[in-house]
């Protein structure tokens, strides 16, 4: 697996080098995998105040220790089905980064699982699954012996609608 | 030849053992410094110091001193300070020599001699701040340090030309340079530290009455502030390049002056220079602003009294001055009473941030422990008592976590009592600023953007606005113009009011300029507001000569782009001959906002209390409907549209739309008035407002966050963006008969088709 290769393809990623931690989490039956180095902290869920007129995935807002930040919901952005919140439900906080700085947002998963190592000649790229399926957001598909983590951008998964209206506002607007 | 220090240590240890009466002994210490003074021709002071050494010692043995043995002690003083520059490298200009040795004590308490040594041409080294290698925090420290003494030597000044206390607000401002210029001694910053010195002296000789400081010697102690003001930019910007600044240019026509007076305090130029008492009189309508001026022109002593001036020249008898300054008297006692100095500490605004978060998270947790169902059934009495005890403890530090973020407007408003105060001198116009509502509290980050464009404000006025005396007394207006500063809440927002009683737009001479520039096409019918707003078009400006401080048609126009980036508009009302308001209206990013929290299907909102006129329960039948559609209530008369906030955020998870009990509760702003219907009222709250982050930016019915008891968020409702979201489904609502009049953008594109059959009676473009 020339690995550079996949790099170039995938300009979004650059030539970072996918090979590294990621924690893994569990969503509607399905497992993915976030670099560990965008994750803040995981949080159980607690009371996320629901901000009206905005797109169904964006669950609300939560008060982390004083600081409000935006949680979206990862299986709504996904268009899998909702599901109900058991106590295994919890909140990923990562930090994404954008042109302004970074920016903390919750992400809302079912549960989180472990953080694995994964080798680089474990990750594939994402397979082209046609008009269905956007693989946008893949980082990779990591082959590991539990079974196969589909490892995420989570700077595409967030950013992909969110930062126009966040530079909406640097504009002043 | 011997080098200086071991010269000078030779000299020290032949002092220690020598004796007053050991005259050879004596004459040996004098050949020596002479001969060091011979060697130190230049450096500095040093030179200077020794000679006064070496004739004092010449006239201890001559027998010519009062008293051997304490200028002995001076001599000893003398060295030690003489051994620090030499060997510490200590900067000799701050050294601070026994007064006895009759030299410039430069940096000493006892500022009996004028600087005479002071060398009139300034050395090139003393105007070249020079900070590579210097300690960045310390120097940083100082220059911080330096511009906050400088802001209340400012404020002292300006007290003192207002005339509370004299002989207090000029030690204050000597105290202020005094201690610019030891630091600065001390970390080397010589241009610095030679305008602050020559300051300093000036102060002195008013505090020992040569000189009276106000008017224009008041302007040249301003003019230092200023220039030392650019001196600490200057030495910043050196620090952070870790380079080297010269201050030549900055320092020479300050010094130029300041030392021409120090010299000789009458070369001040005696300008019209309005005083206090002339204003009394002005007011009691005895004298007129002209014969004042007269007057004091042809007064011959510059230190006489405005009023014994008039009096002389027989222009007011008196017994009216005396009752005008009994009444300066009492103006002046009440202004003394009441300011107290508080102290403060410079705390890191990060750190801070991280504060007041935490507070309102232990706050949050002390509420879920105050209220744990199952720790409060068994609580015995003491843990209830405790608890309460933790409570009222909590609420406190919460008050004070929220009042910290806060500032008054008062730092900000001295300023521009400042440049008001040097805009009339300039432009010989006789302006009051009143100002109001200093202590408002404003977020610290809003307090930092607000001032330029409030400086740009008042210019504005003072420039544009009010007239000359002249045409103010032509038209029968006091002879003095006012501008009301105004600083207040309103509606979730900071409002600043700048009210002059000048002159007024004038409409016609604004849309001709318009029309000469080419902002607009002439013959364009625009309504009042429009006109107004031309105004802060880049490149327009109605003043017809440029002068110093407006009119060259910048200005405006940054004002409102300024304004618009804080998320915050511009407001004028006029009246020609009457004066114009302008009304910066901005918001409260992170102010601690009234709230009142309401229910709504279960969740949890805050309107601002500002923005509430009333509340009332809604019974059905105070209803009645458009179109079977629009809702509209009676509210004694008068009609308000109603939002149904569930139906206008989409919340149905109760499944019923129709409630049996609401409350209405009646919101205003920008004078328009609705009804919004809540479930249930829960009270007052004061929260600190949170961004929602820009991810919500387009969300503008929501202002932002507000962290409530239980660590929940509860959102505050923008009225503004709740009351466009309403007329806009309202709008979207009537695709099928689209109503181009209640559309801005289709009435916009029609009135812009039409411009010929514009007629009165077509709506006005209101909020386009």
């Amino acid at each position: 697996m020339n690995e550079t290769g996949t790099a170039k393809q995938k300009t979004r990623v650059g030539s970072l080098e996918k090979a590294g931690k990621y924690l893994t989490f569990k969503l509607a039956g399905e497992e993915y995998g976030l670099e560990i180095l965008k994750v803040r902290e995981i949080i159980g869920v607690m009371d996320i105040t629901h901000v009206p007129r905005t797109p169904v995935y964006i669950r609300g807002v939560i008060n982390l220790r004083g600081k409000v930040i935006p949680v979206l919901d990862l299986r709504a952005k996904f268009g899998l089905e909702k599901a109900e919140q058991t106590d295994q439900t919890c909140i990923v906080v990562v930090e994404v980064r954008t042109g302004e700085g970074t920016l903390q947002m919750g992400i809302l998963v079912d549960a989180v699982s472990e953080v694995l190592d994964i080798k680089g000649e474990q990750i594939e790229d994402a397979p082209a699954f046609g008009a269905d399926v956007n693989t946008h957001f893949i980082l990779g598909i990591g082959k590991v012996e539990s079974g196969v983590k589909i490892l995420l951008d989570i700077d595409a998964v967030l950013t992909e609608q969110e930062i126009p209206m966040l530079e909406n506002l640097s504009e002043g607007k | 030849m011997t080098d200086p220090e071991s010269l000078l240590d030779d000299i020290a240890s032949d002092i220690m053992v020598a004796d007053i009466e050991d005259l050879p002994g004596l004459s040996r210490i004098y050949e020596k410094l002479e001969k060091m003074a011979a060697q130190s021709k230049d450096h500095g002071i040093l030179p200077n110091a020794l000679t006064a050494c070496a004739e004092l010692i010449k006239k201890i043995i001559l027998n010519e001193v009062p008293d051997k043995n304490s200028s002995w002690k001076v001599i000893n003083e003398a060295l030690t300070v003489i051994q620090g520059i030499v060997r510490d490298g200590h900067p000799s200009e701050a050294a601070v020599f026994p007064a006895e040795l009759g030299l410039a004590p430069v940096g000493s308490q006892s500022i009996g001699a004028v600087s005479e040594t002071m060398p009139e041409e300034e050395p090139p080294e003393n105007s070249i701040i020079n900070l590579a290698g210097a300690d960045a925090s310390l120097t940083s420290d100082f220059i911080n340090e330096a511009r906050e003494h400088l802001a209340s030597a400012e404020q002292n000044l300006m007290d003192l030309e207002t005339g509370s206390d004299y002989d207090g607000a000029i030690n204050a401002i000597f105290r202020s340079f005094h201690t610019i210029k030891g630091a600065a001694g001390f970390l080397d910053l010589k241009p610095i530290l030679v305008v602050a010195h020559e300051s300093e002296t000036l102060l002195d000789l008013g505090r020992k009455g040569t000189v009276h400081i106000e008017g224009a010697l008041a302007d040249v102690a301003f003019d230092s502030i200023d220039v030392l003001r650019r001196l600490m930019d200057g030495a910043e910007e050196a620090l952070a390049k870790g380079g080297e600044f010269n201050g030549a240019k900055i320092i020479s026509s300050i010094l130029k002056t300041l030392r021409q007076i120090i010299k000789d305090p009458s070369v001040i130029p005696v300008r019209a220079v309005r005083e206090r008492v002339g204003d009394k009189l002005i007011d009691m309508g005895v004298v007129s602003q002209d014969k004042i001026d007269e007057a004091l022109e042809k007064r011959k002593d510059p230190e006489e009294r405005i009023g014994e001036t008039l009096v002389k020249q027989g222009l007011v008898p008196a017994k009216t001055v005396a009752k005008a300054l009994r009444e300066q008297q009492q103006v002046r006692r009440d202004k003394s009473t009441g300011a107290t100095v508080k102290e403060m500490v410079k705390i890191d605004t990060e750190r801070l941030d991280r504060l007041v978060d935490t507070i309102g998270e232990l706050v949050i947790a002390e509420s879920m422990v105050g209220q744990d169902e199952e720790l409060l059934g068994n609580a015995s009495h003491k843990v209830a008592r405790n608890i309460s005890h933790l409570n009222k403890i909590t609420r406190e530090l919460q008050e004070m976590g929220m009042a910290m973020r806060l500032v008054p407007v008062r730092a900000t408003f001295q300023k521009l009592a400042r440049a008001v105060r040097d805009l009339t001198r300039k432009s010989g116009k006789a302006v009051e600023l009143k100002m109001h509502g200093e202590d408002t509290e404003v977020d610290r980050s809003i307090v930092e953007l607000i001032g330029d464009p409030l400086m740009h404000m008042i210019r504005n006025s003072v420039d544009h606005g009010i007239e000359t005396t002249e045409e103010r007394s032509k038209t029968g207006k006091p002879a003095i113009g006012t501008v009301n500063l105004r600083a207040y809440h309103k509606g979730g927002n900071i409002h600043f009011a700048i009210e002059d009683d000048g002159r007024g737009l004038d409409k016609a001479k604004i849309t001709a300029k318009a029309v000469e520039r080419g902002l607009i096409e002439p013959g364009r019918e625009m309504t009042d507001q429009e006109i107004y707003t031309l105004i802060f078009l880049p490149g327009f400006s109605t003043a017809a000569k440029v002068t110093e401080v407006s009119g060259r048609g910048v200005g405006m126009d940054v004002v409102k782009r300024n304004v618009e980036a804080m998320r915050g508009s511009i407001e004028i009302t006029s009246e020609a001959g009457q004066g114009s308001n302008f009304i910066m209206k901005l918001p409260l990013t992170l102010a601690i906002i009234d709230g009142m929290l309401v229910d709504i299907e279960d969740e949890k909102y805050i309107i601002p209390t500002l923005s509430v006129v009333e509340s009332l329960s809604l019974t059905p039948d105070m209803i009645s409907t458009v179109y079977g559609r629009g809702e509209l209530i009676n509210l004694r008369g008068e009609l308000l549209p109603l939002v149904r906030i569930n139906q206008l955020f989409g919340l149905y998870p109760n499944g019923a739309t129709d409630k049996q009990e609401s409350t209405v509760v009646v919101v205003e702003e920008n004078t328009r008035k609705i009804g919004l219907v809540v479930d249930k009222l829960l009270g007052q709250r004061q929260t600190v407002i949170k961004s929602l982050g820009g991810t919500f930016a387009r969300q503008k019915w929501i202002s932002g966050g507000a962290i409530l008891s239980n660590g929940n968020i509860g959102l505050i409702i923008d009225i503004g963006g709740v009351i466009s979201l309403a007329s806009e489904i309202d709008a979207r609502g009537n695709d099928g008969d689209y109503n181009h009049a209640s559309d801005p953008v289709a009435n916009r594109s029609v009135r812009e088709f039409t411009t010929a059959e514009a007629t009165a009676s077509e709506p006005e473009m209101a909020g386009v």
